[in-house]
């Protein structure tokens, strides 16, 4: 399935395992291949394909959160411990850093439409937003990144 | 063509532009050796965008199916299961007795072995009665 792709990258921001995320797209596959007697009736499959991914891998996070709640901790000690000063030259350390930063919901429609490029009523079905909330939260954190940037370019340090 | 990426940009920024116009600045500044910091952004969006699991996921159709070993095994165990109780059926029937006549004295046999034994246990039980009838009388 061409999807698989998109399905795979979304799994793999949410769930920030490889493993775990090729695990998850293989059971919603099996899932979408149980209902591919009904497929016909769904307007925009990939969006399905999508919120199917979505979900599951919430279901994942709830079933295993013991086992992430250490990565969790980990990424807290991290970020404590990292020096505010950015190089100029890390592009990806800062890019990465503010959009941990975010909510959940916030890094969910900034990868859905900077990484797989899709409008924004994709992105209000998968994630059960209105557009206007959608189109806000992207505003937003591109405000937030481009705001970073100036600041890197001005000062050289990423606050 | 760079007035026309300067303009998608600032669309980009001011959050009115269309799908089109973001892939086009990400194709743009993937194939540019720009350093700045823009268009390292862009860049390593399409990066991101490119990135695949390292394997092809499986039909899920074709998962379902047993691979063609395990099927042969498991006929292979259900032979030999069969045969074995078929076996232990057969070790059974050796105690069945067809005669009908032969049947009936091997069961005149049991009945009379138990009936000795409850005789038995009958005079035991009146050698019982007897005692204590005896004992009554002493204690009047």
């Amino acid at each position: 399935m061409p999807a698989s792709e998109k399905m795979y990258r979304y799994a793999f921001s949410i769930l920030k395992n490889s493993e775990t995320a090729a695990d998850v797209v293989q059971e919603c596959l099996m899932k979408i291949w149980d209902k591919r007697s009904k497929l016909s009736e769904i307007q925009n499959l990939d969006s399905w394909a999508m919120r199917i991914t979505r979900n599951q891998c919430y279901d994942w996070v709830k079933t295993n959160r013991f086992s992430l709640l250490g990565d969790k901790e980990l990424n807290r000690i991290d970020s404590r411990n990292t020096d505010d000063r950015v190089l100029v030259n890390d592009h990806i350390k800062w890019i990465n850093k503010i959009l941990s930063s975010l909510s959940e919901k916030h890094q969910e429609i900034f990868h859905l439409r900077e990484i797989e490029d899709l409008p924004y009523q994709d992105i209000s079905e998968i994630l059960g937003l209105s557009l206007s909330e959608v189109k806000i939260s992207l505003h937003r954190t591109r405000t937030k990144i481009k705001l970073e940037m100036t600041k890197i370019e001005e000062y050289g340090i990423a606050n | 063509m760079e007035s026309q990426i300067r303009k998608i940009q600032q669309k980009y920024w001011d959050g009115e532009s269309t799908v089109q116009e973001e892939k086009l600045l990400k194709e743009h500044f993937s194939k540019t050796n720009d350093s700045d910091l823009e268009a390292k952004y862009f860049e390593h969006l399409n990066q991101k965008s490119e990135i695949k699991y390292k394997q092809k996921f499986k039909h899920p159709g074709k998962t379902r199916f047993l691979p063609r070993w395990i099927m042969a095994a498991a006929i292979m165990i259900g032979i030999l299961g069969s045969a074995y109780l078929f076996n232990i059926n057969n070790k059974q029937n050796e105690f069945l007795v067809e005669d009908p006549q032969e049947a009936y004295e091997i069961t005149q046999k049991a009945l009379l072995t138990i009936s000795a034994g409850l005789n038995k246990a009958t005079i035991l039980a009146d050698n019982l009665g007897k005692f204590d009838t005896a004992k009554e009388k002493i204690s009047e």
